[in-house]
């Protein structure tokens, strides 16, 4: 990866612990981070600055996760986005979310596979 | 539900039913002799009443042929024993087949015949010795001579003594072998004998309608006069005297009074089965019920167990989320180094927290509702896809059935219903053995069977292994079969538990093939 082309990367979570260490993880390998605590703040940021990948938990307040999808259903990517929940997303879930959500991510995610899907989103 | 209500109804009979029907049988048999005996006595009363009337009948006979013989006796006195007088007013008695008649005189003691008809009596000759004795306890109302023989033939006397020591005596022949004609007349429906003496001695029988024999049947006796004799007159009746009704009555009484007898058991019998029927139901449902209850409750606790299972489960993802990626973050400070002790904590590190994870995605996956979404699925893929994720452990041979069937099932349910049963196969055989995978495709269902050769199944735990948090491991959460069985459920399938033959566990989840249910 090139250090002078940042890839942009919007970590929502509202649990810090996750948070700020995916952040560092992804840091680590090169990727330039922005942390949101909660769907409202990510929405924000989204607004701000053209984000290559969201990683976006379900579960978050002000806003959850599939309604900050829902609010980025309209705009034409970028960002891509991948979804991460401590709970199955169900099938109906799936089936709305699908045309927007590149990756669905499972809770407690290992280090690696996080890296290897944030560099497949990012190269898509 | 089980026809048998508890063992079914005993084919023995009831003890109640019995002596119901012995208690009926025993008052029946009671009225019955009650009737008899009135029957009988009525019989025994109209039979003696018949008897009594012969005997008037007899008396009033007797009395005529008495006053007859007295006349002949005076109009020989008055005549001086005029022979032609005599002739002329016996011959209507010698008539009579050989019936003879004479006028005796006592001379000295003896008496001697003076005047003599018909064939037995000779003019001069002193009277035979029966009729001898007769004539000097005779008096003047008739009297009779036993029954004497005078060679074959038998003969009564008859005779009354006109004046002192002038009897008149009538000689008969009897034949009592031959049976009498009595066939019309008031007394037709009896039988009757006559004897000439108190009791019935055989050979002082007069006549008798049925000859020597005995009058058969329950019989009357009356004596009858006859001078200073009495005669015996026996009657026995030829059909009943009372009616045939009558006397029918106390057996139609029995036989009716039987046939209820038996009515009254078996009705009791129907009665005490059914209700030993309908207290079987009873007690059946009470059982049911109390299954149903159980089982109630024992979901209710598990659920509860369940949710929080599950929040807990949610709960520790988070931290354990951090702790997994400051773990790899800690190794990527440490960067390369030579420490293999540190290496070996943080190896360690992460065994431990990957089981806490795979622990809380068991929980979760445990009480996670969700439907079964219905695909066409390759099983032989699923099958490897799994083996791949959790490979077999040394020492254990896999053996695959054949598997290249395409079935309707929730990919996602099967593939963790599949890792779940075969992770525990791998477990059931820790010194090695041989696992077996493979499906049946019934008419219904659709059979998929994983089988290890470890030591089997204690048939005791059978049905609670497939409960939340049952396990006989000293490892392991109790949650794999219970995903399992959740699993198969959303399906609308069954799970089977059994020991093979050859040892060693089979699992076989069964799913239908029709599937529709399910189907979203």
């Amino acid at each position: 990866m090139s250090t002078d082309v940042k890839i942009l990367v919007l970590v929502a979570d509202d649990n810090e612990g996750i948070r700020d260490t995916t952040a560092a993880i992804l840091r680590a390998v090169g990727y330039t981070v922005t942390e949101a605590p909660d769907g409202q703040v990510a929405l924000e940021e989204i607004a701000k600055v053209t984000y290559d990948v969201v990683l976006l938990d379900v579960q978050m307040p002000v806003q959850d996760g599939i309604s900050v999808v829902e609010a980025l259903m309209a705009e034409s990517p970028p960002p891509v986005i991948m979804m991460v929940s401590a709970y199955d997303f169900d099938a109906d879930t799936r089936a709305h979310l699908n045309r927007r959500v590149f990756k669905y991510l499972k809770k407690p995610v290992p280090p690696n596979e996080l890296i290897e899907a944030v560099g497949l989103a990012a190269a898509y | 539900m089980g026809g048998g209500a508890n063992g079914g109804p005993s084919r023995i009979v009831k003890p109640i039913s019995v002596v119901a029907a012995v208690v009926v049988a025993i008052l029946v048999v009671a009225s019955f002799a009650f009737l008899h005996h009135d029957v009988a006595s009525q019989e025994q009363s109209l039979l003696q009443s018949d008897d009594t009337q012969l005997s008037l009948v007899l008396d009033e006979a007797v009395s005529g042929l008495g006053t007859s013989l007295t006349s002949l006796g005076e109009v020989m006195a008055i005549t001086h024993d005029s022979p032609s007088l005599f002739a002329s007013a016996s011959k209507s008695i010698v008539a009579s087949a050989g019936t003879s008649i004479a006028l005796a005189k006592s001379t000295s003691g003896r008496y001697m015949v003076v005047l003599a008809a018909g064939p037995n009596f000779t003019v001069g000759q002193p009277l035979s010795a029966p009729l001898a004795s007769a004539a000097t306890t005779a008096g003047s109302k008739l009297s009779s001579s036993h029954v004497f023989s005078i060679g074959a033939r038998r003969y009564l006397g008859l005779l009354v003594t006109s004046s002192p020591g002038t009897a008149v005596v009538q000689l008969s022949p009897i034949t009592p072998s031959t049976p009498s004609t009595f066939n019309s007349g008031p007394y037709s429906q009896l039988n009757f004998s006559l004897y000439a003496s108190a009791t019935a001695t055989p050979s002082q029988l007069v006549l008798s309608t049925v000859g020597l024999r005995q009058l058969p049947g329950p019989t009357a006796h009356t004596l009858a006069s006859v001078g200073s004799d009495k005669w015996l007159t026996v009657v026995s009746a030829k059909s009943s005297l009372v009616g045939g009704a009558t006397t029918g009555a106390p057996w139609i009484v029995l036989a009716a009074g039987l046939l209820i007898a038996v009515l009254i058991g078996a009705t009791s019998e129907i009665l005490a089965r059914r209700r030993d029927y309908a207290e079987a139901i009873a007690a059946e449902r009470t059982v049911e019920l109390q299954t149903a209850q159980a089982a109630l409750i024992r979901r209710e606790r598990l659920s509860a167990v369940g949710e929080m299972a599950t929040v807990i489960g949610h709960e520790l993802r988070n931290p354990l989320g951090a702790a997994i990626n400051l773990l790899f973050l800690a190794r990527n400070r440490l960067g390369d180094h030579d420490d293999p002790e540190l290496d070996g904590y943080l190896d360690r590190l992460e065994r431990e927290t990957n089981r806490a994870a795979s622990l809380c995605e068991d929980l979760t996956a445990y009480m996670r509702e969700r439907e079964a979404v219905l695909l066409p699925v390759e099983l032989g893929v699923v099958v490897a896809e799994v083996l791949e994720s959790t490979p077999p452990p040394p020492r254990v041979n896999v053996q695959l059935g054949n598997l290249d069937v395409e079935l309707q099932a929730d990919r996602a349910q099967l593939v963790q219903m599949l890792t779940n049963l075969i992770a525990n196969a791998f477990q059931a055989m820790p010194e090695g053995g041989t696992l077996r995978v493979y499906a049946k495709e019934k008419e219904e269902v659709f059979a998929i069977a994983v089988q290890d050769s470890g030591s089997g199944i204690d048939p005791a735990v059978t049905d609670r292994l497939v409960e939340p948090f049952f396990t006989t491991k000293a490892v392991g959460t109790g949650l794999g079969l219970a995903i399992v069985k959740r699993f198969v459920d959303a399906h609308n399938g069954t799970i089977s538990i059994e020991n093979a033959p050859t040892g060693g566990a089979i699992f076989t989840i069964y799913l239908p093939r029709g599937n529709s249910e399910a189907t979203p």
